[in-house]
Order: C-alpha cells, then structure tokens, then sequence
C-alpha cells in the first residue's frame, strides 16, 4: 500500500514535468547582456549630492537612476532580442555610480550646458569607457530653444567613440524640481538609438527624422514614445538583433 | 500595445494594394462611415482622398473625419491623417466641432494615461499623436472660436506641466498661446491662469513680453507674494519674468528668503540669488553695460539676457556693442570651449536687437562650430 502510494505521488509529482517536456513551449532564450557603466553628472561645485533637489547637475537619487534601468530591462522585449543591460555592481549589488564634475555647467543663472562643452569636458575628458553603453545622468544638458530630455550622440567619428547616452533630470530650470516618468519611454527611446547605431534614420523616414511616414515607433520624434519597433526581415528589430548575435561587441 | 503596433507595423505598407486608392469622394466617405470593414491602409487613403476631394466646409466629409479623429480603436495613422485632412477644409462653421473632438482626446489622454504600460489596447499613444499631429499644424482656421482654442491650449499645458509631463507639449502649447492674432488682453489673460496653475514653470520668448506689463507684472505679483506663505510652492515662473524686467517690489521678499531660515532649505537659492541680481543689475541700466564688458560668468546665459535688457530698455546700440566687443577680447583662439559655446548665442542676440548688423560677424572672434543634436 504504501509502495503504491508512493508510486502514485511519484506519478502524481512527475507527471507535470513530463507533460511539460513533450510541450512544444521553446526554451527560455539566454539574454544577451549590454553591459553599462553609469555617470552621474555634478556640478564642479563640491557640495553636489546624489538625489540633491538643488543641484545644478544631476538631481537623481540613486533609486530614482534604478527605476529607469530597471524599466529598461522590463520592456527590453521590444528589442526583439532577449536583452539584459547589466550596470557595474559593488559588493552590495548595488549600480556603481561612477561621479564625475563638470566644469561646463553654469554655476550662474541658467544651468542649460551646452551639449558641445559637456561633450568636451565629460565624454572626452576621460569619462568614457569602451565596449560598455556608457549613460551619463545629467541636469539640464541642451541646446538653445528647446529642453530636452537626452540624446544619444556619436561625437566619435572623428573621435571613434561608440554612441552613448545623456539623459536630463527633466527638472530643467524649474527650480528645485525633478522629474521621473518613465510612462513615457525616453530612456528606452534613447536605448534604441544606441542599439541602432543611428542618430538620425535617413531614407525611407521622414524629414522630421526618426519615424516612417504615416507609423509609430519608439522613435517618435516627441514623447510619449509607443514601445513598438518594426519587426520582420530587413526591420530595425533584424538589425539590433544581428549586431548584438553577431558584432561580438556585446556577446554574452 | 507591442504586439498591436508592431503587428499594425508590418501590415500596413504590405496592404496596400495598387488599386486601393479611393475612386471617388462617394466610395471614401462610405469608407469612413463604416470604419470597422476596412483595413487600416484603405482608411489612410479614404481619409486623405476625402481631405483633397471635398470643397471646404463640406459637413458630412468634416462630420466623418471628426468621428475618425475621435475613434479610440482606430489606429493613430488613421486618427492623425483624419485631423489634417480635417484641418485642411475647415471652415469657420466647423470650428468648434474640431475643438470638441480635441477635447474629447483630452479626455481619452486621461483616462488611458495611467495603464498605457499595463494595457496592450490602451489608445493612449495614438491620442497622443493626434495632439501632436494638431500642435504641427497650429491651424489658423480655428480663429473664428478663438476663446475655445486657446483654453484648449491652456488646457493642455497645464495637463502637461502637471500630469502628463511630456515634456514638450506644455511649453509649445504656451508659446502658442502667446503667439495667436487675438487681442493681447485675451491671451494675456490665459497665460496667466496657466502662469498660476504651474509655479515652477519659467516663460521664455513671446509669452515674457506679453506679461511684462502693467496689468502681468500686477497679477504676477500677486501670484509670488503669495506662494511665500508657508505650505505653499514658490512660484519661481513668476519671480522670473518679475525679475527680468526689474520690478524692485519683491526684492524685499526675495532677500528675506536668502536670509531667513525656514524656506531656505527647501528654496533654490542659486536662483534667487540670479533674481536679486537681475533685478539690481537694472537699476541704474547701465550696469547692464558694465556686466556685458566684464569676464564675470563667461558661460553663463546671463551675458545673452543683459545684452537682450540693455537693448530694451533702450540703451544706445553703440555702447551695448562697444561693450560686448570688449568682453570678446578675451578670446584669441577659436578652439576655446566655452567661446565656441557662447559665440553664437552672443552675436544671435546682438543681430536680434539690432546691436550688430548681418554684416558684422566678422567684428567677433572666430570660433570652431560645435557639434550638432539631431
């Protein structure tokens, strides 16, 4: 009795399992890792502060850069490839958080740096690691006549940096405020543009850039960006897939 | 949501066949009323065939459009090709219709906003677009309802400003404002109810001068003595446009925020400080001058606004450029970052006020063009 009532618990226990092999389900894909080194953007003030409402560069907290990254791999799937961006961890497993001043921000009045100077003195000024997707944290990094979010930038043909990213508090010159949206899907906007490898899109797109005419894509020009990229042969997902398989830059 | 897009993405260029353009006005209008039978491409060519083929103020091409540009389950090519073919044969009849149906995307916008990320069916995006889709196109030909365009605009601005934060909607939708050909009481008027429903918004452009007089800086006034009683948000946009056209009454107020205790751990002070010495650059004006000539602050906006004051208040063209020709003497070499940064900002504003001429560009040091963002 008790050896049939072990069979049958046997069964009983097994039996999912089993059925669950024959299921034509196809295994989990490994994710493909991006690694990424994370700046935070200060002030060359000295008394910058992570999470400091009145910074004149980044206003985030910690947990705040966290909630981006973290939607970043959550809606990764729209990449078209299992994907998984892995910032640098301490021995707490908490993001390393590399600070980095910048002499370029205005420490009077307005503090808009101009992307060229920020480009200068942080990317270029030694603040860039290869073969990582570098995101630096910044305040208010724009051009005149607009406040903008981020951008993914490749200053590097000349230079051979790979594309990178810089994305604002949003707070702009509104003083002490801060911005975290992530409904609106500008960090992964921006991710795109580095997986892509494009700043602007060129034929068949539009003149205003980024988007074919007449669809919705991440790429749409102004937030909230639709968590869609076209898929199929010869589509944007195609692409960012064959490069991370194939480029050997970011090979698991 | 990812899967309807990209889905939609993929059919909809293979779903055009050649002859799927609309034969006549009859056969696309029968399109739009009966939107459910049709692909999404033969709805774009219907809406788009009807927008070229009807005579403006056409009511039952206008009527469908509008039902299209209100459809939450039509997909957003459709719904922005709608507003433009719309927007493209209205007359001042239709006026109001048209604000109706932005409103009623208003609403859409609101009720989808908050599960957009949870809910693939969420319309939300696709609302968004049209908004979009409408804020490119500006239309004129909604003057003859003017009240009801421009509190649309204030509408969404202050929805931008403090729910949807999109970013750009809430500026453009001001500056639009700012900028209609209606009576500057009435824009005025709604600048001010967006000004005091979002504190810490600073106005830029058009909008500053609009409410830089009397009847503005009164109202503005008002809004930033206020907003110092304890519990309240400092209204920082006020103070801006209060501070940049020198108004000395709030100095007092601004000063004790420096200086007493309270509100200066939760103040930004940095910016305070940048109102108090606006507002006393300006009294005499020609310290505006002397802060031009000077190497204080070499990159900051500052120098761009005092030249910009200098010339409104009147100050002679000849001693603002003197001055500014001055400061640039510290530059020798066009590879200097910041020069490079400042240079056209500096001669943009020069040019715009009349302190340099087109030609006089070569009067400044040259500087290395700085990169572009797309």
């Amino acid at each position: 009795m008790r050896l049939f009532q072990r069979l049958i618990l046997g069964l009983l226990v097994t039996a999912p399992l089993l059925a669950g092999g024959c299921k034509s389900s196809p295994p989990k894909q490994p994710a493909y890792v991006i690694p990424v080194k994370i700046w935070v953007v200060f002030a060359n003030l000295g008394n910058e502060q992570l999470g400091r409402r009145q910074n004149r560069g980044c206003r985030l907290t910690a947990g705040e850069i966290k909630q981006y990254i973290d939607a970043l791999n959550n809606n990764a799937n729209v990449f078209g490839v299992s994907v998984k961006f892995q910032p640098e961890l301490d021995e707490s497993e908490n993001f390393v958080l590399n600070i980095v001043n910048d002499p370029s921000i205005p420490l009077f009045g307005s503090r808009r740096t101009d992307p060229t100077l920020f480009v200068q003195n942080v990317v270029l000024g030694g603040n860039w690691t290869a073969n990582v997707y570098n995101i630096y944290f910044t305040g208010f990094v724009s051009p005149d006549g607009f406040e903008g979010i981020g951008a993914t930038l490749d200053p590097g043909n000349p230079s051979g940096l790979e594309h990178f990213t810089f994305f604002n508090d949003r707070g702009a010159d509104n003083p002490s405020t801060v911005i975290v949206n992530l409904s609106d899907h500008s960090f992964e906007h921006e991710a795109t543009h580095f997986l892509l490898r494009r700043e602007t899109q060129g034929a068949p797109y539009n003149p205003e850039g980024h988007v074919p005419n007449g669809s919705q894509n991440i790429l749409t020009e102004s937030p909230p960006h639709p968590l869609a990229i076209p898929r199929g042969p010869g589509s944007e997902q195609e692409e960012i897939a064959n490069r991370i398989r194939n480029n050997g830059v970011f090979s698991p | 949501m990812v899967k309807t897009i990209t889905i939609a993405f993929l059919i909809f260029p293979l779903a055009v066949p050649a002859n799927a353009q609309p034969q006549n006005l009859g056969a696309a209008l029968a399109k739009l009323r009966e939107p459910r039978t049709a692909s999404t491409a033969e709805l774009v060519d219907s809406v788009r065939f009807v927008g070229r083929a009807s005579e403006p103020g056409n009511a039952e091409a206008l009527k469908l459009l509008m039902s299209c540009i209100r459809d939450c389950n039509l997909p957003a090519p459709v719904r922005t090709d709608a507003l433009r073919a719309a927007v493209g044969i209205l007359d001042a009849g239709h006026a109001s219709e048209l604000l109706s149906a932005l409103r009623g995307i208003t609403e859409e916008i609101e009720r989808t906003r908050k599960d957009a990320l949870a809910n693939e069916t969420s319309s939300y995006y696709a609302a968004a677009s049209v908004v979009s889709a409408f804020m490119e196109l500006l239309p004129l030909k909604v003057r003859p309802s003017p009240d009801l365009f421009l509190s649309l605009l204030r509408d969404w601005a202050v929805l931008d400003f403090t729910e949807w934060r999109w970013g750009w909607l809430g500026p453009k939708a001001f500056d639009a404002i700012a900028n209609q050909d209606v009576d500057v009481a009435v824009r005025r008027t709604y600048l001010l109810e967006v000004m005091n429903a979002v504190p810490a918004f600073q106005p830029s452009g058009a909008a500053v001068k609009l409410l830089s007089d009397v009847i503005a800086q009164s109202a503005l006034r008002v809004m930033f003595l206020d907003s110092l009683k304890e519990g309240s948000r400092i209204h920082y946009g006020a103070a801006s446009i209060l501070a940049r056209t020198g108004d000395e009454v709030i100095m007092p107020a601004l000063t004790k925020l420096i200086e007493e205790g309270d509100r200066k751990s939760t103040a930004d002070v940095d910016m305070i400080q940048y109102y108090i010495w606006q507002i006393g650059v300006q009294h005499p004006a020609t310290k505006l001058l002397d802060f031009i000539r000077s190497t204080e602050h070499p990159n900051s906006e500052a120098r761009v606004w005092a030249l910009t004051r200098a010339a409104e208040l009147g100050l002679s063209r000849e001693q603002i450029r003197d001055a500014l020709l001055a400061h640039c003497e510290r530059y020798t070499s066009p590879a200097d970052k910041t020069w490079m940064t400042m240079r056209p900002k500096l001669l943009a504003a020069a040019m715009r006020t009349g302190v340099l001429s087109s030609t006089d560009d070569r009067l400044l040091p040259p500087a290395d063009r700085g990169m572009t963002i797309p």
